[in-house]
């Protein structure tokens, strides 16, 4: 009897145990039931559900890009991140004007624009249009976006600096007053700085804008990707493809094995690991790497109120350890073109060969031994991913080479934000890339912490200057002279290499604001 | 048995609040928040005080646990900072995918180390036993992303079978679905069914040697009849007890393979949270993990208290092996 009882319990036991593996499988597919139904993209209903009975001009064909990086949120007044510009610029919101690979611009959201003789007028003429969300576009939607802008944070509210006013005259015209010349203005508004939202809507930005774009944004799975489709209602040519999936792939090796698949049609950019495999990828049929011309810099920053930098031919010494092109080879797959100004593209017409430190280790030996600091250590402060740790290998050998004792303070990406760009740049010595302008290192210098108030003027001179060959010899002049200075190393000005399918056509060879144009693309 | 389950359901509930309250402090000891993520290179002092007031992280640590806790109590979880979404609803859909993968891999690594395990007791002294041995220490040594990493070159890349990453929840594409999910639950299972046949080698070795089945032997069965009709229940035991321990190694193994394939479970939204400083998806992510873990645990003392009466009697605790 004791037996049989024990074997009973043991069995049920036993069945209860597993029981537990089933039940959560079992229990498991019920959920996937609920948000199934409720992943329904019902946003899309209200862009593209009464317009989709119009004739459709082109084949539904699809496209999925990979995008490496997700933003938190689509608000690109908060943050100028790549990552929120590359999906919506020119394809969700549209700029005012277009920029042209020539560097020319052409109407975009306004259909023309007059500027007064003495520079501080310019009158646009906004096009009829249609947003996402069915309304008209008209002047007043423009001045809200741009007041929107205007108070948004960093790069973003920079072309406004020199604006007094932006008013409608009219239901299609928006006049902006400056209150100098600016050439920073005009540019600006090819790029976010001027991205067109509906009236009312900007508080819906976050979640996905309402622009007068060539596709809606229709869902943004958070983690996964992004969805968008064809807005029949599109003032100008509908593009080729009808709907678009934005997925982020944050692995390069994954995204690369997803290309290679079959998965995915084009990588927008390849940033980190991935870019070893640049070879691989053009190497293999049906596939290729597209350079397109950037406008980033990558570079390596002093902190010019650290002790350690306090004495100039410390700074000049560190300057002088620095080899350029074995970093880029390391880094960026030979990628890019070597700078030592700060400029990128480099077609800018102030772009300078101007090189005050070349390498050479001795030089850097010697003034090191001059100035009484053999062996003198530097903590490098470094981001753990992306192009990062590679250059970092690269030039801690260098300054090594160069007589230096190197302490590496390695940093997830987070915490050297905070360290470095937050409150109170606590850094010694650090590498990071980014899309700023040499206008951008004005007084108190960003976080390099340099400032020289001849630097500024020179700036503000070439802004304001009515005649284009004074602003491009003011900005040259500014250009070296902070590469004199030496707190700020530019290294390469980079390109970003997107792999493709190769029958994938229209990929823009340069870009106005980091944005990947949808617009012109197509299976040939 | 009330006793029982009162302390049991006790201990579970102490643990998971005092599990949160650590992984709340625990975030609040990184550096940077979720206003440096948004802000970015862009950051100044003003915008990001600004940003922080606007999302009440300044409010004191005690308040903003307080607010939090009393909102999981009343079954809201919050809204992320950044993306907005409602956390609940996120963890919820994404629930599925990470069990399906973490039971999937489970009963997959169980059923084949009841197999081969006992085919390897019984050929313990032959070639054929030694053959399951070594492959089992390869299957050990092997780290499930590579296996993944691998498996994708080959099965997506080479061949074009499988998809290299992503998912399609079952209930939408059932056939694409499982597509996406064979990868990744064979690299969380070939690990785990190495690790668990040496168990049930082990187990089943020593209930050879036990009396009953020199019985069954002796009654006319061949060792192999006797393995499988009597050893195997016997051995199973361990193996059960095994098998749902690991579940939370698997979960953590669920991170990385989640990372490979790209896959959007609890797993990649931990990785994605903690990245972006998303305080509030964090803890109740944890929260969610714990609780999950901590019943299963639950659930196995109470089995045990089936399988065992003197377990039942000494007061529930489950012996590990």
């Amino acid at each position: 009897m004791m037996r049989t009882d024990k074997k009973g319990r043991l069995a049920v036991g036993l069945v209860v145990a597993f029981a537990l593996v089933t039940a959560a499988c079992g229990g498991d597919d019920d959920a996937t039931d609920e948000p199934a139904t409720t992943d329904e993209p019902a946003t899309a209903d209200d862009a593209a559900g009464d317009d989709t009975a119009t004739d459709e001009p082109a084949a539904a064909e699809t496209l999925t890009v990979a995008v490496s990086q997700e933003p938190p949120n689509w608000d690109y007044t908060k943050s100028g991140a790549t990552a929120i510009k590359t999906p919506l610029l020119y394809n969700v919101v549209e700029a005012l004007v277009e920029k042209q690979s020539d560097g020319s611009v052409a109407p975009m959201v306004a259909e023309s624009w007059e500027v007064s003789d003495d520079g501080t007028v310019y009158t646009f003429t906004i096009r009829e249009g249609k947003f996402h969300d069915g309304s008209d576009l008209d002047s007043a939607d423009v001045v809200e976006s741009l007041e929107f802008n205007r108070a948004g944070d960093g790069d973003i509210a920079t072309p406004f600096d020199a604006v007094e006013s932006i008013e409608a005259t009219d239901d299609r015209t928006v006049v902006v007053t400056l209150t100098q010349p600016s050439q920073a203005f005009l540019n600006g508004m090819a790029t976010i700085s001027s991205a067109i939202v509906a009236e009312g809507t900007t508080d819906q930005v976050a979640q996905g804008p309402i622009g007068t774009g060539p596709y809606t944004f229709v869902e943004w799975k958070p983690d996964v990707s992004v969805e968008m489709s064809r807005f029949a209602d599109y003032w100008g040519d509908a593009p080729f493809f009808s709907d678009v999936t934005w997925r982020f792939i944050t692995d390069e090796t994954a995204s690369i094995n997803a290309l290679l698949a079959g998965d995915i049609d084009v990588i927008a950019a390849i940033l980190g690991e991935g870019i070893d495999r640049v070879g691989e990828i053009d190497a293999e049929d049906g596939f290729e790497i597209k350079t397109i011309a950037g406008f980033e810099i990558s570079y390596l920053s002093l902190n010019a109120t650290a002790p350690e930098f306090q004495d100039p031919r410390i700074v000049q010494a560190v300057n002088y350890a620095i080899d350029r092109q074995p970093i880029v080879d390391a880094a960026f797959a030979g990628l890019g073109e070597l700078t030592c100004t700060f400029v990128n593209p480099p077609n800018e017409p102030w772009a300078s060969d101007y090189c005050p430190y070349p390498y050479d280790p001795a030089k850097s030996r010697e003034l090191l031994a001059e100035a009484g600091m053999e062996g003198m250590t530097i903590p490098f402060k470094y981001l753990t991913i992306a192009e990062f740790p590679p250059i970092q290998e690269v030039v801690t050998a260098q300054l090594t080479d160069a007589g230096f004792n190197v302490e590496l303070e390695g940093r997830e990406l987070t915490t050297y934000l905070d360290e470095v760009l937050g409150e109170s740049a606590d850094y010694t010595f650090t590498s990071l890339s980014g899309p700023s302008t040499i206008d951008a290192w004005k007084c108190p210098g960003f976080f390099t912490l340099y400032c020289d108030p001849e630097f500024d003027q020179l700036l503000i001179d070439g802004d304001a200057a009515t005649d284009s060959a004074v602003t491009t010899e003011k900005r040259r002049e500014a250009v070296e002279m902070h590469a004199d200075a030496g707190y700020l190393i530019p290294i390469v000005a980079k390109v970003q290499a997107a792999a493709t399918r190769s029958d994938l056509q229209g990929i823009k060879l340069f870009t106005a604001g980091s944005e990947f144009d949808l617009g012109y693309l197509s299976f040939g | 048995m009330i006793r029982v389950l009162v302390r049991a359901i006790g201990s579970l509930l102490i643990s998971a609040f005092m599990g949160s309250v650590v992984v709340f402090l625990l975030l609040r000891m990184l550096k940077g928040d979720v206003a440096t993520v948004i802000l970015g290179q862009t950051a100044t002092r003003e915008s990001l005080d600004a940003l922080r007031e606007e999302m009440g992280l300044n409010a004191p640590l005690i308040q903003q646990y307080a607010d939090w806790i009393g909102g999981v109590f009343r079954g809201d979880m919050g809204t992320s900072y950044a993306a907005e979404f409602d956390i609940a609803h996120e963890i919820w859909t994404r629930v599925p995918l990470t069990f399906t993968l973490a039971f999937a891999s489970l009963t997959i690594s169980a059923i084949v180390a009841l197999v081969v395990g006992t085919f390897s007791a019984i050929h313990a002294k032959d070639w054929r036993g030694t053959w399951v041995d070594i492959l089992s220490q390869i299957g050990i040594a092997i780290p499930s992303f590579w296996l993944g990493l691998l498996m994708v070159t080959l099965f997506a890349v080479r061949l074009g079978w499988l998809p290299a990453g992503g998912y399609v929840p079952l209930t939408e594409d059932f056939t694409e679905g499982v597509k996406s999910l064979v990868m990744p639950v064979m690299a969380l299972a070939i690990p785990l069914s190495a690790v668990l046949v040496r168990y049930v080698r082990s187990g089943m070795l020593e209930v050879l040697d036990e009396d009953f089945i020199r019985t069954a032997q002796a009654k006319g069965l061949t060792l192999r009849r006797a393995a499988w009709r009597h050893g195997i229940r016997n051995a199973s035991i361990p193996l059960v007890t095994v098998t749902i321990l690991q579940l939370g190694s698997l979960l953590a193994g669920a991170v990385v393979i989640e990372n490979v394939f790209t896959l959007p479970g609890l797993g990649r939204m931990l990785v994605v949270s903690v990245g972006g400083r998303e305080a509030l998806s964090v803890q109740s992510l944890a929260l969610v993990l714990m609780l999950m873990i901590l019943t299963l645990n639950f659930l196995m003392d109470i089995a045990y208290g089936l399988l065992d009466p003197r377990i039942r009697d000494s007061g529930g605790r489950a012996p590990i092996t």
